[in-house]
């Protein structure tokens, strides 16, 4: 795992500026969430770490390294995504093996690899079942199987509850939320769930409006929000998290 | 327990409707193929039966009056007594229409991505074009002939003239089958997971859209197969496609040699389908 270091991120399409000058630093093992409503430029700084956009000014760099031009490919990060993204044409346990493959690692080393991760996330028996079998919340666990079979630098997870029932979310974020401080993982957990957000992060990122405008741990956010718009964002759900020990 | 009216009557009347629509299409289909057996076919229904010599004639193994040509029979091994040979026309005039497809599949189907996946000026106008081909095949015919006259009369030709008549359906196909799926975020993972752009396409993209191009292409096959004014216009020598093949056989001959050729046209079409589908659920296996 790596630190993760945004300086200055600035994206822009045309005339529209999706992010506004972003600077984040995630420390090695730590969790940010990325909180904020939709179109407020959270997917994009997600995005913009893996590779997939190139931002028009400001860099990226993990440890010390600027990956700002590095392709995703080469970037070896992490993907979770709402919509699972499984290869349908591939088992479950292929699935989970493909970035060794891609890195070229013998056959019964990958299976051997897959078949561990799967089992750590409670789906051992599922190898050689076709994704398209399972359910919503088994796929998605695969899907945290796969990105973590490559031992990413950072682990990028955009809005990976969405759409699970909230029984299955609960139970699930619980047992991630576990795994990933676990295994010590870096990562950027983009949501627009504030409860989702102060549950699993170390620390949280309130974007609006292309702005980062509050980073902090969920406490200091809760507590303290910096700004107007922090303290309606996240107030507003606040009756509900009397479970959230400090 | 009563059942409510609407569900006693409406799931007979939908059964109803579809067993008479069924029967209706496929009684013609039935009677060909029982017809092709027949001696003879002057009343509403043949009779004489069994005989071969229908299926004999139009499969050019045996004499036939006038100047209709076989299939091309060409003997490819001798062993003793016995020759085995192969309808090499036939498999000429298939390969015709696969030909077609085979463009259609390399040109379609990144055509298809391009406009599912992104959004890029002018992606509309694309998707215009790829679509526009879906003119009569007379039309296209005649302007093939004048765009290229040297054109005219090869199979090249014809080839080059099924994919374009027949792009539109590989296209519509496949690009349906890329917005049904999370096309971006398949991508994306592939991509972050180490493998390259050439390799996330040919590895995952094409094989998770596998049923898309396998329907487009056993749509284009048949079309083209069956396109007869293109086939009509621009074909002049050597060996006739399938649609040419079935005229000559239909015109000028007894109804129930008429019946064999079709259902022979019928077989081709049903043996090539299955192929296509066997190629397209194993071609794309990856496992191993």
């Amino acid at each position: 795992m790596a630190r993760i270091t945004l300086d200055s991120v600035r994206k822009r399409y045309g005339e529209t500026t999706a992010v506004n000058g972003v600077s984040l630093t995630v420390d090695d093992g730590e969790i940010v969430g990325v909180l904020g409503p939709s179109g407020c430029g959270k997917t994009t700084t997600l995005r913009t770490v893996a590779g997939f956009e190139t931002p028009t000014a400001g860099t990226v760099a993990f440890d010390d390294q600027d990956v700002t031009n590095v392709p995703p490919e080469n970037r070896n990060v992490g993907l979770v995504f709402q919509e699972y993204a499984l290869f349908d044409n591939m088992t479950v346990g292929e699935n989970v093996a493909f970035g060794l493959k891609m890195r070229g690692i013998a056959k019964a080393k990958r299976r051997k690899r897959a078949t561990e991760l799967l089992d750590m996330l409670g789906i051992g028996e599922m190898a050689d079942r076709d994704p398209t079998t399972l359910s919503g919340g088994q796929q998605q666990r695969v899907g945290l199987a796969r990105a973590l079979a490559i031992e990413p630098n950072v682990l990028l997870l955009d809005e990976p509850m969405t759409g699970l029932d909230a029984k299955l979310k609960a139970r699930l974020r619980d047992e991630v939320g576990e795994l990933l401080s676990e295994l010590d993982v870096t990562g950027l957990y983009v949501t627009h769930d504030q409860e989702e957000a102060m549950l699993m992060c170390d620390r949280i990122a309130v974007m609006n409006d292309g702005r980062m405008e509050q980073v902090g741990t969920p406490r200091e956010v809760y507590e303290s929000p910096a700004t107007e718009f922090v303290s309606e964002f996240v107030s507003l759900d606040a009756p509900q998290l009397p479970f959230v020990q400090w | 327990m009563s059942v409510a009216p609407s569900r006693r009557f409406g799931r007979g009347l939908v059964t109803a409707t579809l067993l008479l629509a069924v029967g209706f299409l496929m009684v013609p289909v039935v009677l060909t193929f029982v017809g092709s057996f027949a001696g003879e076919w002057s009343g509403v229904l043949p009779s004489e039966f069994i005989t071969l010599q229908n299926w004999r004639e139009v499969l050019g193994l045996a004499e036939t009056i006038g100047s209709q040509r076989s299939m091309g029979w060409n003997a490819i091994l001798s062993v003793g007594g016995y020759t085995l040979a192969v309808p090499s026309e036939l498999i000429f005039s298939v390969a015709l229409a696969l030909g077609g497809v085979f463009i259609n599949l390399v040109v379609g189907v990144p055509i298809a991505y391009a406009v599912a996946r992104y959004d890029f000026r002018g992606d509309e106008w694309v998707n215009a074009i790829s679509v526009l081909p879906l003119v009569p095949g007379v039309i296209l015919g005649v302007a093939f002939l004048r765009a290229y006259p040297d054109l005219a009369g090869t199979s090249f030709g014809l080839i080059v003239g099924y994919s374009l008549l027949k792009a539109p359906f590989m296209v519509m196909a496949v690009r349906s089958e890329f917005e049904s799926m999370p096309l971006q975020r398949l991508e994306e993972s592939a991509r972050s997971l180490g493998a390259s752009w050439p390799r996330t396409f040919l590895t995952v993209i094409v094989p998770n859209a596998r049923s898309g191009i396998v329907s487009g292409a056993i749509i284009c096959w048949t079309l083209a197969a069956a396109e007869f004014n293109f086939s009509y216009i621009v074909w002049a020598k050597g060996t006739q496609p399938l649609a040419l093949f079935l005229q000559r056989h239909i015109s000028n001959s007894s109804f129930t040699k008429a019946a064999a050729a079709v259902s022979m046209f019928f077989c081709i079409i049903v043996v090539i389908t299955v192929l296509l589908q066997q190629v397209g659920s194993r071609g794309f296996d990856t496992r191993g």
